[in-house]
């Protein structure tokens, strides 16, 4: 775990970040890249996948610190994708940024056990204090 | 009283006059080859008339062989007359033949001045006195008959052949009373003429000669059948004109104007009324710039086009353009012609109707305006059912544009930023934009109040520009799409805003559909095929279906099965796409659901038609 985090260390800016490793789940290429760019200039390690099933295919044995789902995408909604890691007994914490305004879809996703809901367009410090929050918790 | 001084004189002057006649005809109406023949045997006859009277008169054996020679003169002129007049009249009778008679009398009438005293008589040594019809007359003694006078026979008896040949043609073709009448007496008088000359030459008979009297019968005949001619074309001259005044009463009373347009001259003939409908005087001179310079100068082109090139394998045309009057109104015209050919083919007048349509054309483009409104506050409120999932498609360029922002921001506070990294991010910052900026154009086009604007369009383009706009929101009621999209469509002409509100109605029919409780999963299916000079694009669900029998109640206004709906959409575009010259309809499918089918035409390129 530790020789990991070394690993990642790598190009990351210091210091609370440092070594920090963020999933971002998005179908849209453009947006999947924006996040991740902006985490990395943030000090955290990012990675995109263009589907759940992708995440859900690698992150056993690349575990996050903490993953942010896109809520509607082709095959595998966020949702989905968050009730499969609730029944594989993942513990990161879940982080919801979407497009998507639908009533009760806060709930639904709370209930599922994530730990923020974002709206996108979504400013760099709401999603920096959500993240620091959720890795902290 | 001198009876046979009278019958010949009667006999010539009765003949002149119908020379006379009949060469007037022929002056006023230089086609009537029949007029102007019988007018050259009635003068032929008139002058062996007179020749006969000579010849009874003659005091001396000279005189008498000259009146002879002259008569036989006359006599080439009737027998080649008669014998062209029974060519061209009954359009019958061998050409060779013809000819045949034409040189054997022309080689006598060459003997009759070369041989001996005349054709008939080689030698005459004198005359004594005779009588006829009372009257004393000059009658010839101890005569040598010319053997010559063979030819002059022949020629005769070839001619009778002939015309016996023609009058059976043209019995066998029906004509039997011109055939008897003409043919007949034409053959009866020649064959009595030449007997009687043969017998008197060799003295078997006592003279006098009598051809011109048999001939005068002749001419009876034949101007009795011109004359029936005349009153049948006098009698179709009259009904013509009745249907003629039927024709422009009818004309008048649907504003139908009649014109034709001569390609060598560039001459236009036109009726009143078809002048009056572009505003000619009735007496102007037309020729195609002159007309085309009434149009509407955005029809000018167009309707050049179609006049001047007729398509030679299309020979119907059909066109409607406006005509600007000289008072500055403003009419629509339709007009549908034909180009009309000579014997060799060559395109030589287009004729056709014009008729005017202005009241229709107010009525269409009433209706349209109608349609047009109802289409744009439908196409608003169908927004609204769609706008979660175009606010999606806007926040998604947002956000990327937002977080690379703000990314660059952040690796430039940090003094070891990467350039290169700083221009990835700005060239996805632009793309984003520019997404965000197709998606709101997309948007205003359907929100702007348009007019239809017929325009050459992919129809694979337009499905795909409305899944853009809808994808999110189908995706977000759980609805998947497919497309099945032949590739290398012919473009379709159509109104762009319009046909994509019928399809975005069609989809959100189908997700409407599909969002009731069904055993089948939320497929919405898009498909465009070809289909014989139309496309034809199929948008079907897995939903339950058009209830039995309802498959044409649903396209009826007002008809709705939805809470808030207003049941105008799917009567809407079936008005939208009738507007494109399709049809849209709906059936259920097999497998289940629905399907609705939408056709447009082809674009054929050039503007044949315009609409309102």
């Amino acid at each position: 775990m530790v020789r990991r985090r070394k690993r990642r260390y790598k190009g990351c800016l210091p210091p609370y970040s440092a070594c920090r490793m963020i999933a971002v789940v998005d179908d849209e290429e453009s947006v999947r890249k924006a996040v991740v760019r902006l985490l990395q200039a943030s000090g955290y390690a990012a990675r995109g996948f263009a589907s759940g099933r992708e995440f859900l295919q690698s992150w056993l044995t690349d575990e996050p610190d903490c993953v942010m789902l896109d809520l509607q995408m082709p095959d595998l909604s966020g949702t989905d994708v968050q009730r499969a890691l609730r029944s594989a007994g993942a513990r990161f914490p879940v982080i919801i940024i979407t497009a998507n305004d639908r009533p009760g879809a806060r709930e639904e996703c709370m209930r599922e056990g994530a730990v923020a809901y974002l709206c996108k367009p979504v400013e760099n410090l709401v999603l920096l204090n959500a993240l620091k929050l959720a890795i902290d918790a | 009283m001198n009876w046979a001084t009278v019958v010949y004189s009667m006999a010539a002057s009765a003949s002149l006059t119908l020379a006379l006649i009949h060469g007037f005809i022929w002056w006023r109406q230089r086609d009537a080859w029949a007029n102007l023949l019988f007018a050259l045997a009635a003068m032929g006859t008139a002058a062996l008339a007179g020749c006969e009277l000579a010849i009874i008169r003659a005091a001396s054996t000279i005189q008498f062989a000259a009146a002879i020679r002259w008569a036989n003169l006359a006599a080439w002129v009737i027998i080649l007359s008669l014998a062209w007049f029974v060519r061209l009249y009954f359009r019958a009778g061998r050409t060779w033949l013809l000819w045949t008679v034409c040189a054997l009398r022309t080689f006598s009438l060459f003997l009759n001045f070369m041989t001996g005293q005349n054709l008939n008589y080689r030698e005459i040594t004198g005359l004594r006195h005779g009588s006829f019809l009372g009257e004393a007359i000059s009658v010839p003694v101890a005569t040598v008959p010319n053997p010559w006078m063979l030819v002059g026979q022949l020629s005769i008896w070839a001619l009778v052949v002939f015309v016996v040949d023609a009058s059976i043609t043209v019995w066998r073709r029906g004509d039997r009373r011109r055939a008897v009448v003409v043919g007949g007496s034409i053959a009866v008088v020649l064959a009595l003429s030449a007997a009687q000359t043969a017998l008197l030459v060799l003295g078997k008979i006592q003279p006098p000669g009598t051809p011109s009297l048999f001939y005068v019968v002749v001419l009876a005949a034949m101007g009795y059948e011109l004359a029936s001619d005349a009153l049948r074309a006098a009698q179709l001259a009259r009904d013509l004109r009745a249907r003629e005044e039927e024709l422009t009463l009818a004309a008048e009373a649907v504003s139908l104007g009649f014109w034709s347009w001569e390609f060598a001259r560039n001459e236009f003939w036109a009726t009143d009324q078809w002048r009056a409908m572009f505003g000619f005087a009735t007496t102007e001179r037309l020729d195609l710039d002159y007309f085309l310079q009434r149009l509407h100068p955005d029809d000018r082109e167009m309707t050049r086009q179609t006049l001047v090139k007729p398509d030679p394998k299309n020979v119907r045309y059909q066109t409607q353009y406006r005509t600007l009057l000289p008072d500055g109104r403003l009419r629509w015209i339709a007009s549908q012609g034909r180009v009309e050919f000579n014997e060799n083919g060559k395109a030589v007048r287009l004729r056709g109707v014009s008729v005017d349509i202005t009241h229709v054309k107010q009525m269409d483009l009433e209706v349209q305006a109608h349609r047009n409104d109802v289409a744009h506050l439908l196409r608003v409120a169908s927004l609204g059912e769609f706008s979660s999932g175009l606010a999606h498609e806007l926040k998604q360029p947002l956000t990327s544009i937002l977080s690379n922002a703000q990314a660059a921001e952040l690796f430039l506070a940090n003094d070891t930023y990467d350039l290169g990294q700083i221009r990835d991010i700005l060239h996805d910052i632009v793309m984003a934009d520019r997404r965000a900026s197709d998606v709101i154009n997309g948007l205003r086009l359907l929100l702007k109040k348009n007019e239809f604007q017929p325009v050459a369009l992919d129809a694979n383009q337009l499905i795909e520009d409305v899944l853009k706009l809808m994808n999110n929101d189908l995706m977000g009621r759980g609805i998947r799409v497919a497309t099945e999209l032949t590739e290398d469509l012919p473009s379709i002409r159509g109104d762009r805003v319009q046909l994509q509100q019928v399809l975005i109605n069609l989809i959100l029919n189908a997700s409407d559909a599909m969002c009731r409780p069904a055993a089948h999963p939320y497929i919405l299916t898009l498909r465009s095929i070809w289909m014989e000079g139309i496309v034809q694009i199929s948008v079907a669900d897995t939903g339950g279906g058009i209830p039995s029998g309802a498959e044409e109640k649903i396209f009826a206004p007002y008809h709705t099965t939805k809470p808030q709906g207003l049941g105008l959409g799917l009567s809407l575009s079936r008005s939208i796409v009738q507007a494109h010259g399709g049809r849209l309809w709906a059936e259920n499918q097999a497998t289940g659901g629905a399907v609705f089918h939408c056709t447009i035409p082809e674009w054929k390129g050039e503007v044949d038609l315009k609409q309102p």
